[in-house]
């Protein structure tokens, strides 16, 4: 293996913020939605897209003021030291519960459909575990995950929906527009939350060469989750109509189970789709996991992120069984990210800036 | 200290990777093609001693190949395994007392309702949650009632075919060939509870001298089964709907019958106009076929005689159509039409304002005028 050099391309940039988006979120977006927004829930997607791109084209603004510096470096030199380490902490333990809660959802999920009598423990301890093993290997290791992951996960997540065609009934997204604005203002907080994930942005443009690359690649990659999410929505709701998406937890995977396969030579396609959706999550924890290793260690002072992996795992695993049960679960998590995330992801860049932008502080342009 | 380290992995290997809680070895598990619920008549021999104890709802049915009578890995048999329970669950422990593998619904292929549970609505209601909400059932099995009771469906020894449940969906399978026979899968089936707010179509199975017949459809207003219809109104009920994808109309010619084989029947609604509170719908129904049965000599390439079969096809349509029409407004009240259906998808402003009393509405306020066309495309290999 060739060793590290710690230098991110921008097409490893798009991986990111595609692999870091797509996460547990995906089982459960149409439904959520559907909630929200009744039939206009494929429509509401792109709105939502638009408004993330403002928020993550903030965010590579502000991280092409100081090239080469990541949010904990720029952050104090931004608004001080104490208050930079104290944001950055803020981070880092936003993070941590991202990927505690990831950890927690595919217990339950696993539990639910594949392994019903593993206990949770043993589930959420290997992921971590995994999770780890690849954090360890620092920023490029993670990059090159994101790389590797992406044509493995996508191609089979849409060559798996293609059966279903046959099934879905068209008329089921009528009607379209009815009472759209309204709909809209309601289903934002989900529609923020399905597209969270680019704030690790604010660390990883920092170990770019060239960091102007960055607008390209990530914008490319919000741009691809919208339509990814606008199929998705849109075969669901085709599926199963609107009143049944909105009963059920995880329509994707519904959708797939649905499907019947003639020739019988594959029967059940859940364990399929569950296995690619593995992927998905592994990769959100995985970018979010060196975030947290990554700030840790500049809080600290240290001068590798390598050794907080392993001591976190008991942390994380606390946190992961803390709800009693999924409704609990999704509760705390709405609140969570619906507050925290919302201040993480759109005021504190926005602040920052601001900030940077009176107090004239750049970052030197090599 | 490298030997150590080796060992180290081994033994950590032995004790990490040979832990499986979930294994299930596939002779231990027991392939469910065919499931039927009845309501259950009393309390069974399974019933729990405790005076407490819930009284049994259900009678389960599930349906099995017959592993013993198994040759060269073709089952030829099956068995089928009964049990009272109050609910499915509890159902299934009752059963695995006595059972020595473990229920798999991978492949489940049938689900069958007797038609008494059919007829309360909240046995209905729960076992079709419990059917939706269990993970381990698929939700393309496809759904029948029973004119009885559905576990005498499995008392049938089809001919021909070795396994009922394979038969059953080989004769879904014929739906495009003859247009009375029911095919709906789970998932359509609550679907269409749920956006029609308890009122559907289920499709029957009948014992026949063959085997089964499925030729009947089952109306459901309100989670019951209120009334079956008859062949007319099925095919009716299908060509209304658009889900009629082949079969054949005839009508009578002199003394002989004259079919028309079609393959596609088009349906569209349309909005013509509201006023004064009642609601004007068109349903344009479209199809076209071959017509290969006539008199022997008789030239049927001729114009002005495909014309009259036409003209007397689409009238026939339309009588059918209307009878079935008049016969869901005014004596069984609900809508199986899909005119609910219609206006909450395109015309959502007029559907908010009659929503909350439509089923009153339906019977008195939305006339409807079916409009047939028919084209008889070809006609076979003899003049």
């Amino acid at each position: 293996m060739i060793r590290n050099n710690d230098i991110i391309s921008p097409y490893q940039i798009a991986m990111i913020v595609i692999m870091t988006i797509v996460g547990i979120g995906i089982f459960s977006l149409p439904s959520q939605l559907a909630e929200t927004a009744g039939t206009g829930a494929w429509f509401i997607i792109p709105i939502g897209g638009l408004i993330n791109i403002i928020f993550i084209n903030i965010i590579l603004r502000l991280n092409n003021r100081f090239p080469h510096k990541t949010l904990p470096e720029y952050a104090e030199a931004i608004i001080g030291k104490v208050p930079g380490k104290i944001l950055t902490a803020s981070y880092a333990i936003y993070f941590l519960i991202v990927v505690a809660y990831e950890a927690r959802v595919v217990n339950e999920v696993i539990k639910a459909f594949l392994l019903f009598r593993t206990p949770s423990e043993v589930i959420i301890i290997s992921i971590i575990l995994i999770c780890t093993y690849a954090v360890r290997g620092g920023v490029e290791c993670v990059a090159r995950i994101m790389e590797v992951f992406f044509p493995l996960l996508f191609i089979p997540l849409l060559l798996i929906m293609i059966p279903g065609i046959t099934d879905l009934d068209a008329t089921n997204i009528m009607p379209m527009f009815y009472k759209l604005p309204s709909k809209i203002f309601i289903s934002l907080p989900t529609l923020v939350f399905s597209f969270a994930g680019y704030e690790v942005l604010l660390f990883y443009v920092g170990f770019m060469r060239n960091p102007k690359k960055a607008y390209k690649g990530a914008n490319i990659g919000i741009i691809f989750i919208t339509v990814l999410y606008m199929i998705i929505t849109i075969m669901c709701l085709a599926m199963f109509g609107v009143n049944l998406l909105k009963d059920t937890v995880w329509p994707l995977l519904g959708y797939v189970r649905n499907i019947n396969l003639p020739g019988l030579f594959l029967e059940r396609l859940d364990a399929v789709m569950l296995s690619i959706w593995l992927f998905t999550v592994y990769t959100t924890m995985v970018s979010s996991y060196f975030v947290v290793t990554y700030s840790l260690s500049k809080i600290l002072g240290a001068s590798e992120q390598k050794q907080f992996a392993l001591p976190l795992v008991p942390l994380i695993y606390y946190i992961a069984l803390l709800p009693d049960n999924i409704a609990q679960m999704n509760d705390m998590a709405n609140t969570l990210f619906q507050s925290l995330g919302v201040i993480l992801i759109s005021i504190v860049p926005i602040l920052l800036l601001v900030i940077a932008w009176i107090r004239k502080v750049r970052g030197e342009i090599s | 200290m490298k030997k150590i380290r080796i060992l180290l992995v081994l033994i950590s290997c032995i004790l990490l990777l040979t832990g499986c809680w979930d294994k299930v070895e596939i002779e231990d598990r027991a392939f469910v093609l065919s499931i039927g619920v009845d309501k259950a008549k009393g309390s069974g021999e399974d019933s729990e001693d405790s005076e407490d104890g819930s009284q049994d709802k259900y009678l389960f049915s599930f349906v099995n190949p017959d592993i013993s009578k198994a040759e060269e890995g073709k089952v030829n048999d099956f068995v089928t395994f009964s049990v009272q329970a109050p609910s499915y669950n509890i159902g299934i422990t009752r059963l695995l007392q006595r059972f020595a593998q473990y229920h798999t619904y991978e492949h489940t292929k049938v689900l069958i309702f007797g038609e008494e549970l059919l007829e309360d609505d909240v046995l209905l209601k729960s076992i079709l949650d419990a059917f939706s909400r269990g993970h381990q059932f698929n939700s393309s099995m496809y759904v029948f009632m029973a004119h009885g009771k559905a576990a005498d469906i499995f008392k049938i020894k089809p001919k021909m075919q070795s396994l009922l449940a394979y038969y059953i969906t080989g004769i879904t399978d014929n739906e495009k060939y003859a247009a009375r026979v029911g095919k709906i899968t789970l998932l359509d089936f609550t679907k269409q509870l749920i956006d029609n707010e308890g009122d559907g179509v289920i499709p029957s199975l009948d014992p026949h001298e063959d085997g089964l017949t499925s030729s009947y459809v089952g109306v459901i207003k309100d989670y019951r089964h209120i009334a079956h219809l008859n062949g007319d109104e099925t095919k009716a009920w299908k060509w209304l709907n658009g889900k009629a994808k082949g079969g054949v109309i005839e009508i009578e010619e002199g003394n002989i019958s004259v079919p028309l084989n079609y393959s596609t029947f088009n349906r569209k609604i349309n909005l013509d106009k509201v006023e004064k509170g009642k609601i004007y719908l068109t349903y344009s129904l479209n199809t076209e076929g071959s017509t290969e049965e006539y008199i022997l000599g008789d030239d049927l390439l001729d114009e002005n005689k495909i014309k009259s079969i036409e003209v007397k096809l689409e009238q026939l349509i339309e009588n059918n159509c209307n009878k079935f029409i008049k016969k869901m407004q005014e004596e069984y009240k609900v809508d199986i039409l899909g005119v609910r259906e219609y206006l909450s998808k395109f015309h959502p402003v007029i559907y908010e304002n009659i929503k909350n009393d439509f089923d009153q509405y339906f019977q008195s306020n939305i006339i409807i005028n079916v409009k047939a066309e028919v084209s008889v495309r070809r006609t076979g290999r003899v003049k």
